[in-house]
């Protein structure tokens, strides 16, 4: 639902510095669009007499720098000052995204569907028992201070 | 995105029709600015919606994320349960040593 925010190698090699900061912009576009409810409920779909609207969690990271210098050499003969200056900026960002229910309006009323992520849930069962069996072990061992 | 470094707001969504119900979708976004750099996190999640039948009658709907609750619960349950057998062993341990 959110996954417009992935650069193409194109647009990557920029070469002036005017396609830079419109990239930037329009990135920064595209990362405000997150906060829009059209990114969190998707396209709905009609099924026969009913209609679906999946809804997903969506979190985005972004962040981005640019910096620049000058410089300048020794004087010349001929009275001449060279110089010189660079720049360059980066930036990265994620994007991820989790359904989280759907909703469903058909003949017989609407109602909001849950959607479940079974290994979500087992990797954080299995996080939390390890976590208490680590704190349990600690516990028990001989000459602790606690 | 506005001054603040911080910001949640609830986004109302435009309706959907399904046969005589309007579905009006509501989102929460909270919005997280760094201080001194460039960027941003956003969080953006589904948080209710409205359904409205022809007759006028609205009904509020939540969108329940069950899979954070229940992480949400198993890490807070661990948390308490660690909390209750320190508590507990060093209950013991006091009496041990009288």
């Amino acid at each position: 639902m959110a996954d417009e925010l992935s650069l193409t190698p194109e647009s990557a090699a920029i070469e002036n510095p005017a396609q830079a900061v419109e990239a930037v912009q329009e990135t920064l576009e595209l990362f405000l669009e997150t906060a829009n409810v059209d990114r969190v409920y998707g396209e709905p779909i009609q099924h026969g007499d009913t209609l679906i609207i999946p809804s997903a969690e969506v979190l985005v990271g972004l962040g981005f720098g640019m910096g620049y210098g000058f410089g300048q050499g020794e004087k010349e003969e001929s009275g001449s000052t060279p110089g010189g200056g660079g720049g360059g900026g980066g930036g990265g960002g994620r994007v991820l995204s989790r359904p989280v229910a759907v909703i469903v309006a058909s003949p017989e009323g609407v109602r909001v569907q849950e959607v479940v992520d079974p290994t979500k849930i087992a990797l954080a069962a299995l996080t939390a028992a390890g976590f208490m069996i680590g704190m349990m072990m600690r516990m028990m061992r001989p000459g602790r201070d606690t | 995105m506005p001054g603040s470094f911080f910001e949640l707001e609830n986004r109302v969504g435009a309706p959907v029709v399904a046969g005589e119900t309007r579905i009006i979708p509501i989102s929460r976004a909270l919005i997280l600015k760094f201080p001194g750099l460039r960027g941003g996190i956003i969080w953006n999640r589904p948080v209710s919606i409205v359904a409205q039948t022809a007759d006028g009658q609205e009904q509020v709907l939540p969108v329940r994320d069950v899979t954070r609750q229940v992480q949400l619960a198993l890490y807070g349950g661990a948390l308490l349960g660690t909390l209750l057998m320190w508590l507990a062993s060093r209950q013991l341990d006091k009496r041990r040593k009288r």
